[in-house]
């Protein structure tokens, strides 16, 4: 056997051997499995797909929980996870879910709404795989995903995406950014049908009050904030005053711009009826100079690059050695999204949104967030959805 | 499959057949050897739709 043959196969051994044990990481990865926890508010779980059957048998369906209260009233809609990077939404999404009763009206929680987006990973970053969480009984393990959906569900990218219906042109990228694609069309990218199956599901449910819990870098001047067009500004004014005052955080609040399409605090405002919110918590995993990218910067979100820069007053929120943990994300997020229930509520009597046994910010710092998952082997089967 | 996909799909197999090609007929440089195998990784994943 030749000199050369013997190198190529040698070459071919060694890469095909990599290639398969990082792929098969990240193939464990794409289809690792989070269990969540139908509380005893939960009456109802439909998919994402019963809106708009385009996404029936693909990785862009998700599960919808309906926590319908015994009186009548509005209606209020979360969904988190539209970037599976910025896990504190997710993470107070499921403190609703496994824990929130409703008195009157109803709460519609999308707990991974770009369920792509949470089986994909962002690698040139060095994103670690998964975060766990403690808890009582143990540690509950999740995926940690990416800003946009994973190619495998949608692919190729256009060189420019053309946002529908205004045509404005936006990065090529953000066209599996489910944060770019509102209102979305029926027959467009996958990603397209997944925000129109949102506001299909805003406008038959008669949706009132629709949240996007997102995070948000410190270094980037919209963070720690409440987004809201001009129809929203009233109450996201009166519940970033009220959060001051009674809970003692800061979280102001940001006009959402006219001229930047495709965005929720945008489009679901104009193509319905329902009240939209974009709630951002710091998140110091996302910003660019900050050290290795791992499980702990996540969780803490404490680095020495960062703490620098805050010295220099480069960035927008305050930051010292105790970091933004996990915690004071998760529980600005909590108490943000009752106070804003309760705000439209007092303006709207005849369709109130009362929500009980959820906890403030206070409560999730004291006790951490672990403190309010349900432990799934102790859980009824039919009460534990896998996704 | 839309049209576009197809298109996308014969670039993939054209240019992978040229990949295995020059791979083929390279005798002296490592260097090139290893570039080849490397690009060719995600075109192959392409086309065999391994997810």
């Amino acid at each position: 056997m030749s000199r050369h043959l013997i190198y190529k196969l040698v070459l071919i051994i060694i890469i095909g051997g990599i290639t398969l044990i990082g792929g098969l990481q990240l193939y464990q990865h794409r289809h690792f499995q989070t269990p969540m926890i139908a509380g005893p508010g939960v009456t109802k779980v439909k998919k994402l797909s019963d809106y708009e059957p385009g996404l029936k048998g693909t990785m862009a369906d998700t599960n919808v929980f309906f926590l319908k209260g015994s009186k009548p009233g509005g209606k209020m809609l979360v969904i988190a996870g539209t970037h599976s990077n910025e896990p504190a939404a997710l993470l107070s999404s499921l403190i609703f879910l496994e824990n929130s009763t409703v008195e009157k009206g109803t709460l519609i929680i999308i707990p991974q709404f770009n369920n792509s987006g949470g089986r994909n990973t962002r690698s040139g970053d060095g994103y670690p795989l998964y975060f766990e969480i403690s808890t009582p009984w143990g540690q509950k393990k999740f995926r940690m995903g990416n800003r946009v959906a994973s190619p495998l569900d949608q692919w190729p990218d256009p060189d420019v995406y053309v946002h529908y219906p205004d045509r404005q042109l936006l990065s090529y990228l953000d066209i599996r950014n489910t944060n770019r694609t509102w209102p979305g069309r029926p027959n467009g990218a996958l990603m397209e049908k997944v925000t129109y199956a949102a506001m299909e599901l805003i406008r038959k449910e008669n949706v009132d009050l629709a949240i996007d819990v997102h995070g948000a870098e410190t270094m980037f001047p919209v963070t720690n904030c409440i987004v809201a067009p001009e129809k929203s500004l009233r109450i996201a004014t009166m519940t970033s005053l009220t959060l001051k005052a009674t809970e003692g955080f800061d979280n102001h609040v940001e006009p959402s711009p006219q001229g930047f399409r495709g965005l929720s605090h945008r489009e679901i405002g104009d193509f319905s009826d329902a009240l939209p919110f974009l709630l951002e918590a710091p998140i110091p995993f996302l910003d660019q100079p900050t050290g290795p990218k791992t499980e702990d910067l996540l969780l803490k979100g404490k680095d020495p690059f960062l703490l620098k820069l805050s010295k220099k007053g480069k960035l927008f929120v305050p930051y010292d050695e105790t970091g933004w943990p996990m915690s004071k994300r998760v529980g600005q997020h909590c108490s943000a999204i009752l106070e804003i229930a309760q705000q439209f509520s007092r303006r709207n009597p005849k369709r109130t949104i009362e929500i009980k046994n959820t906890p403030l910010y206070s409560e999730v710092i004291k006790n951490g967030v672990g403190f309010y998952y349900k432990d799934p082997s102790k859980a009824h089967k039919k009460n534990v959805f896998y996704n | 499959m839309p049209f576009i996909m197809i298109i996308y799909y014969l670039i993939c197999i054209y240019l992978l057949a040229m990949l295995i090609w020059n791979f083929v007929r390279e005798k002296k440089s490592v260097d090139k050897m290893l570039q080849y195998i490397l690009i060719m990784i995600p075109l192959i994943l392409r086309l065999f739709r391994a997810k």
